[in-house]
């Protein structure tokens, strides 16, 4: 990317990275009241708790991320649109277990995600099917083409089997991604992969906790299901926590930085948060140091998607009256 | 000649649900009304058309999912009138069936076609399975602690599969590699089986089933495959036969459904706009003005029971959602295109299509005089004409225009001695060209900000269409600059009285823009000044713009003549075929660049002038065609 365009992009990114909210102050905004946290991050919206909210948060980030994906071109182009896709999995899954499960169209409609410009799934087509067989024939006329065949098999040998079909996306779709970031330049790869890994060590930690003892998987057979290319947890260490049998057996086999982290933890709960908060503020450090304007790019996309994931539970909590403490719990704010 | 869109009245129509349906199918039949959402939804609360239009949702995509499968056109039956729930319903059923057996067809298609896959994938492979350095008896038999796969997994899967059945004493062992799979081996402890299984199931492992007679009757056992290849292929006919069949024989059953589709269409897509509570429902929405009483007389005639129907004329604040009903003369459309190309004028606004029509052909003709060049365009038009909707039109006019300035300029395919020119050849002098290519636009501006003047009275914006740059100081602006560029270029005089009628517009425009800016004493100042300094280099640039007009028509002569200095250079054979393809050439390269500059002469200096373009079309409820 020609210098001038990188300066811009880093620019950009400082000037919207301003705007986010800082993870310190997520206690706050718990505490504030619904009307403010309506008028200060939505538009408009009468019914707090309908899919109204999700809408107009991703709408909003969505249009960030198309600016600031313009200048980009060529690889750096296709990873960016690659990683926007995420959100896409989410429709693809709601889809699926949608379908085989035999739900209203209306009511999985509420729960789709319009990527606008970045949607690849033709959403009111697939919807429109009357039988999960006849979604597959058509999602295999998509880019998701290979996921949807890994799925089928699960579904007809599995049945309801919901985590290892989100196991076979996510895995599908975090190996597309690594090969992406390995097409691209050495400095931008470079970074790039260490935001990458630690992004990776968070999901396959928590996976492997919940493959493990959540469902009672094999060591095989959760270790497969990982997508085993992190930063502290490579594969090696990844095969040697599976071996584990009790939690604690984990934690302690982790290394020193995250064994610190974890060692009060108790449950997965409150492992998703604690490692969630690590990896966001390793992200934004990251963020906050990088010359290279993918990178930049790449982690505002992270803490964003993190941002609006949380304020979407923040705001459905309050407008459904829950706890204070239950709010704070579920989004790992303890402060 | 500039007119504005048809004056629309809000129209309001209350009456009895029964009589809903008769209503939209006759509203439908006239195409009068744009239907808007009901004003009452909150009040009434109840939706009378919800069930019907998800029905016929319904019905309509599962025919077009049926349709999918047929070729060729299905005749239908006009509709007999407004269609009952019940037959939708029944109508939507009868389909549903149809497309039920259809799909069951094709998943069977599906399976087949992998199975297919799998047996090619066998096929190919037998070779390596013979040189398979193990007793292939093995894998079929039943041993007591061992169980062995063997089978392809994708590329990608590999990796991760070793290290993962690593972890559960298992063994792979990659075999194989072709262009997409794996072919692996695997061996495990029978108390892992389960897990295993789980495991390559997960990673899209396809197992391969081992014949015993690979070994000793490796031929026959090829023969079988191909059997099998060509047992799936008329398995595949069989089920395609299938399709065919049922479509065949429910012709009359989808014929019947898409004339019921097309009579439902008026009510599925008024149920939307429709709100009612108990038996009253209400509708409402924009007709023509000069079209109520028709409505009336045959609503009267039609509905059964009484209704109440109001018209309201759209108010200020209205305005800017009151749609759009562009009339004109059918000889106009193409040119409408262009323009709602641009955007669809605001009700209220001027409709610049007879204008553009009309500035569009003069400026064309005057880019591209010729008698001869402007006589093909209209035969090309006419040949093609059935290719693109409106294109012969929009020849027509063009080079219409182009024989007309081609006798002006006595020009024809190039030869300027041929016709004795009516009124001068561009090349005979060009100074003058350029001058009235100026004129041109200066009378072109003064046009654009008259309507820009009438379209900000149109939505009660008096200050700006008095004050502001697009309003009776731009043009006080425009009229400055050119009375002060024309004394400095004809008296050198460039004293007060000349900057005076720059600068005082400039101020006024200025003064008014520094009002409405919104923000700190630093940011109103630095707008102002860098607005001013757009302004008279957008107004410079603008009128020095038209000059193209000229340089084109001086351009289109140069090109004939650098055709006819290659042409002499030919034999008298070669002269030909030069002056031929030069003229070809000059047509299709230097025509099209005229009349994308003469689109951007109107979009940029013209519309983008007074036009916002940010209307809503008028779009009529009718009968859907599927």
């Amino acid at each position: 990317m020609p210098l001038q365009d990188n300066s811009y992009i880093l620019t950009r990114v400082n000037i919207l990275a301003g705007r986010l909210i800082p993870l310190q102050d997520w206690g706050r905004v718990i505490e504030t009241d619904l009307d403010t946290l309506q008028k200060k991050h939505l538009c408009n919206s009468e019914n707090p708790a309908s899919s109204e909210i999700e809408k107009q948060l991703i709408d909003r980030a969505l249009a960030d991320f198309q600016l600031l994906f313009r200048p980009f071109s060529g690889l750096e182009r296709e990873m960016l649109n690659y990683a926007i896709h995420w959100y896409e999995l989410f429709n693809l899954k709601t889809l699926i277990r949608g379908k085989f499960s035999g739900r209203r169209e209306t009511e999985i409609e509420r729960e789709l995600v319009d990527l606008g410009p970045f949607a690849l799934l033709p959403l009111h087509t697939l919807l429109d099917t009357d039988d999960p067989y006849e979604m597959l024939r058509l999602l295999e006329q998509t880019p998701y083409s290979t996921i949807v065949r890994q799925a089928r098999s699960i579904f007809e040998e599995e049945g309801q089997n919901l985590f290892a079909l989100d196991a076979a996306i996510d895995r599908h779709f975090f190996s597309g991604l690594k090969q992406r970031l390995r097409y691209l330049s050495a400095e931008d790869q470079q970074p790039l992969m260490t935001v990458y890994g630690t992004m990776m060590d968070r999901l396959n930690l928590l996976w492997l906790i919940r493959y493990r003892f959540s469902y009672q998987l094999s060591p095989a057979k959760s270790y497969y299901l990982l997508a085993p290319t992190g930063k502290r947890l490579h594969s090696g260490k990844l095969m040697h926590l599976a071996r584990m049998e009790t939690l604690q057996e984990v934690i302690e086999a982790l290394p020193a930085s995250l064994k610190q982290l974890l060692s009060q933890a108790e449950s997965l709960t409150q492992i998703e948060n604690l490692m969630e908060h690590y990896t966001l503020q390793a992200i934004d450090k990251i963020l906050k140091s990088t010359q290279s304007g993918i990178t930049r790019v790449f982690c505002y996309l992270l803490l964003r998607e993190s941002e609006v994931r949380l304020l979407q539970a923040i705001i459905k909590g309050k407008a459904l009256e829950f706890d204070e403490a239950l709010i704070r719990q579920a989004v790992g704010v303890n402060h | 000649m500039l007119g504005r869109p048809v004056p629309l009245k809000h129209l309001s129509l209350a009456m009895l649900d029964c009589d809903a349906p008769i209503a939209s199918d006759l509203l439908a039949s006239m195409r009068v009304i744009h239907l808007i959402e009901n004003r009452h939804h909150q009040i009434l609360g109840e939706f009378p058309g919800k069930r019907y239009q998800s029905l016929y949702q319904k019905l309509e995509n599962r025919l077009k999912k049926v349709l999918h499968h047929i070729d060729e056109p299905i005749t239908t039956d006009a509709p007999s009138g407004p269609v009952s729930l019940q037959a939708l319903q029944q109508a939507e059923q009868e389909i549903y069936d149809l497309w039920k057996q259809l799909s069951a067809h094709e998943e069977q298609i599906r399976i087949t076609h992998e199975k297919s896959q799998h047996h090619k994938q066998l096929a190919n492979s037998l070779s390596r399975f013979e040189n398979l350095n193990i007793d292939l008896s093995w894998l079929s038999s039943d041993s007591p602690f061992l169980k062995f796969f063997i089978g392809t997994i994708p590329h990608n899967e590999l990796e991760q599969l070793q290290r993962a059945l690593s972890l559960a004493n298992t063994v792979v062992d990659p075999f194989h590699k072709s262009a997409a799979h794996h072919y692996i081996f695997v061996a495990t402890e029978k108390s892992h089986q389960q897990d295993i299984e789980e495991i390559l199931k997960a990673a899209s492992f396809h197992e391969l089933t081992i014949p015993d007679e690979l070994r000793s009757r490796p031929q026959q056992l090829r023969e079988e495959l191909q059997q099998q290849l060509s047992s799936n292929q008329q398995l595949t006919d069989h089920y395609q036969d299938a399709i065919q069949d049922l479509i065949t024989t429910h012709q009359p059953l989808i014929s019947k459904a898409l004339t019921l589709l097309r009579g439902a269409s008026p009510f599925a897509t008024i149920a939307s706009c429709l709100s009612g509570r108990g038996q009253l429902v209400i509708l409402e929405g924009w007709v023509a003005a000069s079209r109520i009483e028709e409505i009336d007389q045959k609503l009267q005639s039609r509905l059964q029971h009484p209704y109440l129907l109001t018209f309201g004329t759209p108010s200020a604040g209205e305005m800017s959602t009151v749609p759009s009903l562009q009339q004109h003369p059918r000889l106009l459309d193409p040119f409408k295109k262009l323009v709602n190309q641009f955007g669809v004028p605001r009700y209220g606004e001027v409709d610049p299509t007879p204008l553009f029509a009309l500035s569009y052909t003069l400026m064309f003709g005057m880019m591209f005089g010729d008698v001869g060049h402007g006589a093909f365009i209209i035969l090309a038009g006419f040949l093609f004409r059935k290719k693109v909707s409106g294109l012969f039109t929009f020849a027509s006019f063009a080079g219409g225009s182009s024989i007309l300035f081609g006798f002006l300029y006595g020009s024809l395919f190039g030869f300027e001695h041929l016709i004795p020119p009516l009124w001068m050849s561009p090349m005979s002098d060009p100074t003058q060209m350029l001058l009235i290519a100026l004129i041109w636009g200066i009378g072109f501006l003064t046009i654009t900000h008259l309507l820009s003047i009438a379209n900000l009275l149109a939505i009660d914006q008096r200050a700006a269409a008095l004050w502001s740059g697009r309003g009776v100081s731009g043009l006080l602006f425009l009229f400055g600059g050119v009375f002060a560029a024309y004394r400095y270029m004809v008296d050198q005089q460039f004293a007060l009285l000349e900057l005076s009628s720059i600068f005082l517009p400039l101020g006024l425009i200025l003064h008014y823009r520094w009002d409405t800016i919104e923000g700190g004493l630093n940011e109103k100042i630095l707008i102002t000044l860098i607005e001013g300094v757009d302004k008279i280099i957008n107004n410079l640039s603008a009128t020095l713009s038209f000059l193209r007009v000229a340089a084109f028509s001086l351009n289109h002569v140069a090109l004939a003549a650098a055709v006819f200095t290659l042409a002499e250079m030919m034999d008298p054979l070669g002269h030909t075929i030069t002056l031929i393809l030069g003229n070809l050439f000059i047509i299709v390269l230097e025509g099209g660049i005229v009349a994308i500059q003469c689109l951007r002469l109107e979009y940029y200096e013209g519309f983008s002038r007074f036009f916002s373009g940010k209307g809503e079309r008028f779009t009529p409820l009718k009968m859907e065609t599927h």
